[in-house]
């Protein structure tokens, strides 16, 4: 998308203006005269200014806030918040509100491309939609007869909702556990299933919360929902609850925006997050603030036990022995004053939250450091409370349909997935979910011919991967490579057949609230604008292919198009006598006063919902979506789904999985290893918000102000420490190359005293005014974690050099 | 850089040029079809906002699209020609597209939902007898300037505000 | 006679520009060329500026989101040879873009540096005319642009209240950045209706407005801790 920005950028001359004036005149307006030229105006032609406010919901990030597109004449001129979705409240984000650049970006493409010359030549023929989706039938077809069902895989961006149902149901029913990920991950969902055996990411109730402790999430930047964190953040006194506005406090070895809106920032030593978790951990356990009554009955692992193995060492008696304050202060860098405090305040609340991000999570011991950070809330009772952790449910959608299989499919599925995930990875190895890093080794790995059609939906790993180049050989070896992007990027280029999806404002689709959101929340995208004449979404092709391969996998997707799809799935709704079409904040909470109390009274509508299952879904449709404003509190076993029943401290699941003689919280233990000869500073890559999923180009007003730096426009930069800058000799602004034992890229250096001197804070995902890729995630030294199989973002070094 | 400039400079040339002999030719304008507004406003009573739909809310009142004329002309009505070729649209289906006759400059942001709805003007106070015409007029019967804008505001008590119409 | 005026609570502004955005979106600012921004040529009618000091780990950075002061006493205005920038009786300085003549006097006169001059024709690739907002100009090369508190919107909002019927409500009127704000924190209204929520604000122990010295008397009023 940006090159074609970028060439009418570069381009502007005397034609354009010449141009516009032409065509201005030609409409018929007067057009002044004087010095300065023609005025030009926003529609060249007259228009009657009709105007609509059609409520959508916006995908460009997981927070999937609530929109309104105000439309005039058809034409989608601006996103304005949705006031009546419950998560954004009619907030919005930058990425949100240039929406309408991506809209009418001059690099979408609307039309499916044949690959016409060898891959990686560039070279297109445009096809008809009918001849794309016949292709796809044709080959899917053929791989399908030929009993090979399981040789098709997805690699799916983030995706979430009906979207990831639909693809996974095609899969189920054509025949492949092929679905791999390759999206934005915190590990949150990893610390929940070893903690709790719950299969879901956490719920936080920022909105309850008093005390929020964030270790390395970036809550107002490129969290799950940095709308959810904002209005928390400047939530005015609410009587009801009687709560202040929360205190956030930030830990973290990058200053980041969120760290800068924090009432108190807490700079640490690179990878001592965790040290710092179980340093307070320490004061709570020996000043007695934890709830001692939640842990006897609601938690094990904490006191020292002993089964038929043998004594084992209680969660109490780990950091007792090993995180005396001081000892603490010495490795995080943090005063003894300051961790006592911190401990002091956490406990005393009244309602504290600890949450953990991917600057903890991303790394080699990323799931201990995780459950170390998470402990705290267990520490002092902060599950399943009002202003805790908490975990939300999915809406109660009727399923899209039955699934039948036919004797193809069942051998294909019996094959499993072509790469087993990682014990903790994300939706675990039973739902065939994988990293798509995994899936990249085992196409690499296996004999030829194990994907014989990749499908890439919203995925661009030649760009996003840890290491591009196993991508790289993994698609040389798949025949047929699809890619469903709307826009040109690294791996369109290796692809055979581009379907490109519909923009987000041309489409039909839910978006369910992200995991981060404790309440069920489904919102429904709709067509703001129309789409190109004839284009299809990625949604109506997969089931006008389901449809033409017949048979078993036409019976198990048997809609005509994703609204039919959606409207049949809220029948599940309708039928659950719970929840409304969003409401006002008034309304939200009388229904959620009313649902407390055991009443459901038609969904809000004074006369019991009447008018059936169509009134329904109008309501849902022009309010926005539907949601459930109830938490049940009181139900605290939807956190206790453990084999034991309770809160596992010293989770058995980890502990097997680790070597004989370590515990899961052993960190002070481990020496850190120095920095190699020759590359001095650590890499720190970080997404920012106007990127938060990385590896698109910008809209133009994004470009101009892409992070919070008045004085970076357009060009990606590493923020170094002023003092180490200068010691390199590198000016603030000058050009540089970031090199790593695996790679390099270049950059614009900035000059930040938040960066710490050994530190380079890394960016991730921008582009070159010319298109070239600056993303630090490919000089990554390839580090994993063995329990989540998320790459590690924490242990590169690099050194910095003048380009 | 430089050579970015001299381009800039040099469009612009083109663009005043361009512009300068296009204003005199937008004073003149041709419809597709000899439209009679006294034939539609008069003798058949017809309501303004039948044929300029937005009239009461939009920023233009909009011009009558060959589903509006359909709604009448599907069969050839009377014996004029004009209606003869009215039919002759409905019926083939070609697209029959009025021109703007009344102009504004670019920076000038008037809604006809203001002064139509709201304060209740009768169209002729900005149009002149445009109704009374049977042929269509190829220039504007009133000529629309700032001046004219502000001496009805003076007079009817209204906003004179720079930032009111220019924005 | 109303006097619209604007109350931005720092202690709840979280830097995400989201404002700014929504301004460039709302009001067809135009973007320019990489090299041009690196000159100071960008414009953004709202702008989040940043002050980061110390060094880390005790490092501080705050933002103020700065749209035009839209001052009671304007130096911009007094300078204008051509009138082309104004005070409107319900205290919006205007700019008047056809009036203009580009001396560009009043961007030196403006100690907040909130006007922009247009140093180029406004770029917009074909496809992306259609997302322009009709209510506004498409400013020309030459001319001085400001923040109008959306004044536009001003407009529609008086029409839609007399086309109900009833009087102007503070909610009718929000500029695009106070709508986008998801943390609220900046409020709009009428500075002299006690109803308006900026009118007991702009009395708050925590507000102060910017460079209240020079007597330009800003109706853009700053709640912050530190003064």
């Amino acid at each position: 998308m940006s090159f074609d920005r970028r060439q009418f950028l570069f381009a502007l001359g005397g034609g354009v203006v010449a141009g516009a004036g032409l065509s201005e005149i030609a409409a018929g307006l007067a057009a002044p005269t004087g010095l300065l030229g023609p005025v030009p105006v926003p529609h060249p032609a007259w228009a009657p200014g009709v105007e609509q406010r059609v409520a959508s919901a916006c995908l460009v990030c997981p927070s999937r806030c609530g929109i309104r597109g105000r439309i005039v004449d058809g034409r989608l001129v601006r996103i304005d918040g949705n006031p009546l979705h419950p998560l954004s409240q009619g907030g919005l984000c930058p990425r949100g509100a240039a929406g309408v650049q991506m809209q009418y970006s001059p690099g979408r493409l609307t039309a499916p491309l044949l690959r016409a010359g060898p891959r990686g030549a560039g070279r297109w023929r445009p096809l008809s939609w009918d001849g794309a989706v016949s292709l796809l039938v044709e080959r899917l077809g053929r791989l399908r007869a030929a009993g090979g069902p399981q040789a098709a895989a997805v690699l799916a961006g983030y995706c979430a909702g009906s979207m990831e149902d639909l693809w996974r149901q095609f899969l189920r029913a054509y025949g492949s556990a092929n679905y791999a990920a390759d999206a934005y991950a915190d590990g949150g969902d990893a610390v929940m299933a070893a903690m709790h055996g719950v299969a879901r990411r956490p719920a936080y109730d920022l909105d309850r919360a008093t005390l929020v402790l964030s270790f390395g999430a970036p809550l107002f930047e490129a969290w799950w929902s940095p709308v959810q964190a904002a209005v928390a953040y400047g939530r005015t006194e609410r009587i009801r609850e009687g709560a202040p506005r929360p205190r956030f406090v930030q830990v973290d070895t990058r200053f980041s925006r969120t760290a800068a809106r924090s009432s108190e920032w807490i700079g640490v030593r690179p990878r001592t997050h965790a040290i710092l978790a179980l340093g307070i951990a320490y004061v709570l356990i020996r000043e007695a603030l934890v709830d001692a009554d939640f842990l006897a009955a609601h938690v094990s692992g904490y006191e020292d036990w002993s089964d038929a193995a043998g004594g084992h060492e209680g969660y109490r008696t780990a950091v007792l022995r090993r995180y005396r304050t001081e000892e603490v202060s010495a490795a995080t860098g943090v005063s003894v004053e300051r961790i006592v405090g911190l401990a002091r305040a956490f406990a005393a609340g009244p309602r504290s939250l600890a949450i953990c991000g991917p600057d903890v999570t991303l790394a080699p011991d990323g799931l201990l450091a995780g459950l170390a950070v998470h402990s705290l809330n267990v520490l002092v009772g902060s599950v399943s409370r009002p202003g805790g952790v908490l975990v939300g449910e999915d809406p109660p959608l009727a399923p899209i349909a039955a699934v039948t299989l036919d004797d193809v499919a069942r051998r294909g599925l019996a094959h499993g997935p072509l790469a087993a995930g990682a014990p903790f990875g994300e939706g675990g190895g039973e739902t065939g979910a994988e990293r798509g890093a995994a899936l990249a080794e085992a196409i690499a790995a296996r004999s030829p011919g194990s994907v014989q059609a990749l499908l890439l939906y919203y995925a661009n790993p030649l760009a996003s991967a840890t290491r591009p180049e196993r991508w790289a050989a993994a698609l040389a070896r798949v025949p047929l490579v699809v890619s469903f992007s709307p826009f040109h990027d690294e791996t369109t280029r290796q692809a055979d057949l581009i379907i490109p999806d519909l923009l987000p404002y041309e489409r039909w689709q839910d978006a369910p609230a992200p995991a981060s959101y404790p309440y069920p929340a489904w919102a429904v995208v709709r067509p703001l604008v129309a789409p190109p004449t004839g284009a299809l979404g990625t949604a109506d092709v997969l089931l006008a292919v389901a449809n033409r391969l017949g048979g078993t996998v036409a019976a198990s997707l048997p809609h005509p198009d994703m609204h039919a799809l959606l409207k049949a799935r809220a029948r599940g709704l309708f039928a659950a006598r719970r929840g409304m079409p969003f409401g006002d904040a008034f309304a939200t909470e009388y229904q959620r006063q009313m649902e407390e109390r055991g009443w459901w009274l038609g969904g809000g509508a004074p006369a019991g919902g009447g008018g059936g299952f169509d009134a329904f879904w109008t309501r849902v449709v022009e309010s926005g979506g539907w949601a459930d404003p109830f938490y049940d509190y009181t139900d605290g076993g939807r956190m206790r789904r453990t084999p034991s029943g309770r809160i596992e401290l010293m989770p058995a699941d980890v502990r097997r999985r680790l070597q004989p003689d370590a515990g899961p919280y052993d960190f002070i233990a481990r020496a850190e290893p120095p920095a190699p000869a020759g590359y001095p500073l650590r890499l720190q890559p970080y997404r920012v918000s106007t990127l938060a999923s990385g590896t698109i180009g910008l809209e133009p007003w994004l470009a101009e102000r892409p992070a919070l730096f008045p004085d970076v426009y357009w060009v990606p930069w590493v923020e170094v420490n002023p003092a180490t800058a200068r010691s390199l000799g590198l000016e603030d602004g000058a050009p540089a190359w970031v090199t790593s034992a695996h790679g390099r890229y270049r950059a614009r250096v900035k000059h930040f005293p938040g960066a710490a001197r050994d530190v380079v804070n890394a960016p991730y995902g921008l582009r070159h005014p010319d298109g070239e890729l600056a993303n630090p995630l490919q000089l990554l030294d390839g580090a994993a974690d063995p329990l989540t199989g998320l790459s590690s973002w924490a242990t590169t070094f690099v050194h910095l050099e003048r380009a | 850089m430089r050579a970015w400039l001299t381009g800039g400079a040099a469009g612009i040339a083109i663009g005043i040029a361009v512009a300068v002999t296009a204003a005199r030719w937008a004073g003149a304008v041709t419809q597709p079809v000899a439209f009679d507004h006294r034939k539609h406003t008069q003798d058949l009573k017809l309501d303004c906002a039948l044929c300029h739909p937005n009239v009461a809310v939009g920023q233009h009142p909009g011009l009558p699209s060959v589903e509006i004329c359909a709604m009448c002309h599907q069969t050839r009505l009377g014996t004029s020609s004009a209606s003869a070729q009215v039919t002759g649209y409905v019926t083939s289906g070609r697209p029959l597209v009025f021109r703007k006759l009344f102009g504004l400059p670019p920076y000038v942001f008037f809604t006809h939902r203001r002064h139509v709805a709201i304060a209740k003007l009768p169209c002729a106070d900005c149009h002149g007898d445009i109704a009374l015409t049977t042929t269509p007029p190829r220039r504007p019967l009133v000529t629309i300037t700032m001046n004219f804008c502000l001496h009805c505001h003076l007079k009817m008590h209204q906003s004179t505000d720079c930032i009111a119409c220019h924005r | 006679m109303p006097r619209w005026g604007m109350v931005i609570d720092l202690d709840r502004c979280t830097g995400c520009a989201a404002c700014e955005v929504a301004c460039k979106s709302e009001n067809n600012i135009a973007t320019v060329r990489p090299d041009q921004a690196d000159m100071g040529r960008a414009m953004s009618w709202m702008k989040v500026e940043t002050k980061i000091e110390g060094d880390f780990p005790d490092t501080r950075l705050s933002f103020a989101p700065r749209p035009c002061m839209q001052c009671d006493n304007p130096p911009c205005v007094k300078v204008c040879p051509v009138s082309a920038t104004y005070l409107s009786p319900e205290g919006i300085v205007g700019q008047i873009y056809p009036r203009c003549i580009g001396c560009r006097y009043c961007a030196n006169a403006c100690p907040y540096t909130a006007k922009y001059f247009n140093w180029f024709a406004p770029a917009w690739p074909d496809s992306e005319r259609a997302h322009l907002d009709p209510d506004v100009s498409v400013r020309p090369r030459g001319v001085m642009e400001k923040c109008t508190f959306c004044d536009h919107r001003l407009q529609q909002a008086k029409e839609n209240a007399r086309a109900a019927g009833r009087p102007l409500r503070e909610s009718d009127f929000q500029p695009a950045c106070a709508d986008a704000c998801p943390t609220r924190a900046i409020v709009f209204g009428d500075l002299d209706n006690p109803a308006h929520r900026v009118s007991t604000l702009k009395n708050d122990p925590r507000a102060t407005r910017l460079m209240e010295s020079l007597g330009t008397e800003p109706k853009v009023y700053y709640l912050t801790q530190k003064a």
